[in-house]
């Protein structure tokens, strides 16, 4: 299942650095889009690189995917973000690694459309919990209904993309991509 | 470990998420009893006062003037002068619980039960 890097310390630096370009790159993409039009929430983000996070995982290890996603936040919070939503992200990402780690003890058979849907739930969490702190617990409790239903979604699609390109991922080992 | 065609218990996960954002939704309207006193906090200050008697206040809070009243056992923001005026589009509260909120101002105004033990959160 998992790409072999034991063997191979370069191996490992490379797919290592490959996956947190990646989701750097879904970072600014975010950075890009005018979610602030839809959920007025200043820090608020989409958790796109997640699926970085995700993949690399399964693809990698827990360990690899722990690094890539907390490197992922602290770079892109440094570089594209503010203060404010380097916290939002930080507590998001980590909400939703617990959620990934916690899937992955329990062997939940569901696809990565569960684990997205659950993993993208935790992040608007850990950012609900976040603007709860600075914002008070009143103005940013009433967002988290809406958060929810919209990572069912994004969650969702995001997840179904993960089904697709871990399938294909996979095989890469084999040589039969 | 996980599948990768999306199967039954995605569904479940959708739907189990679905229910947690509906109940959220409908709870703060579920929980609500007669109200008695309004609470302003914008800044640090807190106003207390109480639905049956009707007054209008001016308040400033963050360079935006709102003019808030208290008539008939209810509360609305008659007059604001923030960007969004979404707290103008509240509309009127008197149950305990029901809140109004200008985030631009930071201004929160709270109905709360005489009675109540329940505190709402400060910050």
């Amino acid at each position: 299942m998992s790409i072999s890097w034991r063997d191979n310390r370069v191996r490992r630096l490379t797919l290592d650095a490959a996956a947190l370009a990646l989701a750097m790159g879904l970072s600014y993409l975010e950075f890009l889009l005018p979610i602030a039009a839809v959920v007025p929430l200043p820090g608020f983000r989409l958790g796109l690189a997640n699926l970085v996070v995700m993949l690399a995982f399964y693809l990698l290890s827990p360990l690899d995917a722990a690094i890539v996603s907390a490197l992922r936040i602290l770079l892109s919070g440094l570089l594209f973000g503010s203060a404010v939503s380097l916290y939002f992200s930080a507590l998001g990402g980590l909400c939703s690694y617990l959620v990934l780690l916690l899937l992955y003890c329990i062997r939940a058979k569901c696809s990565f459309v569960g684990v997205s849907i659950l993993s993208a739930s935790a992040h608007n969490a850990g950012q609900i919990i976040a603007a709860m702190t600075l914002y008070g617990a009143l103005v940013a409790r009433s967002y988290l209904p809406y958060l929810l239903l919209a990572s069912i979604f994004y969650g969702g699609a995001l997840g179904f993309l993960c089904n697709l390109l871990f399938a294909r991922l996979s095989k890469m080992e084999e040589g039969r991509v | 470990m996980h599948s990768t065609k999306p199967n039954l218990r995605d569904l479940v996960i959708a739907a189990s998420v679905l229910l947690l954002a509906l109940f959220l939704l409908l709870f703060p309207l579920l929980s609500r009893g007669e109200g008695k006193t309004v609470v302003l906090t914008y800044g640090d200050k807190t106003e207390t006062y109480l639905l049956s008697e009707s007054r209008t206040l001016e308040i400033t809070s963050n360079g935006i003037h709102l003019t808030v009243k208290i008539e008939g056992g209810e509360v609305w923001v008659e007059d604001a002068d923030c960007p969004d005026l979404v707290c103008l589009h509240s509309g009127k509260i008197s149950k305990s619980g029901d809140v109004i909120l200008c985030v631009p101002a930071g201004l929160r105004i709270q109905v709360i039960g005489g009675d109540n033990d329940v505190d709402f959160v400060a910050g």
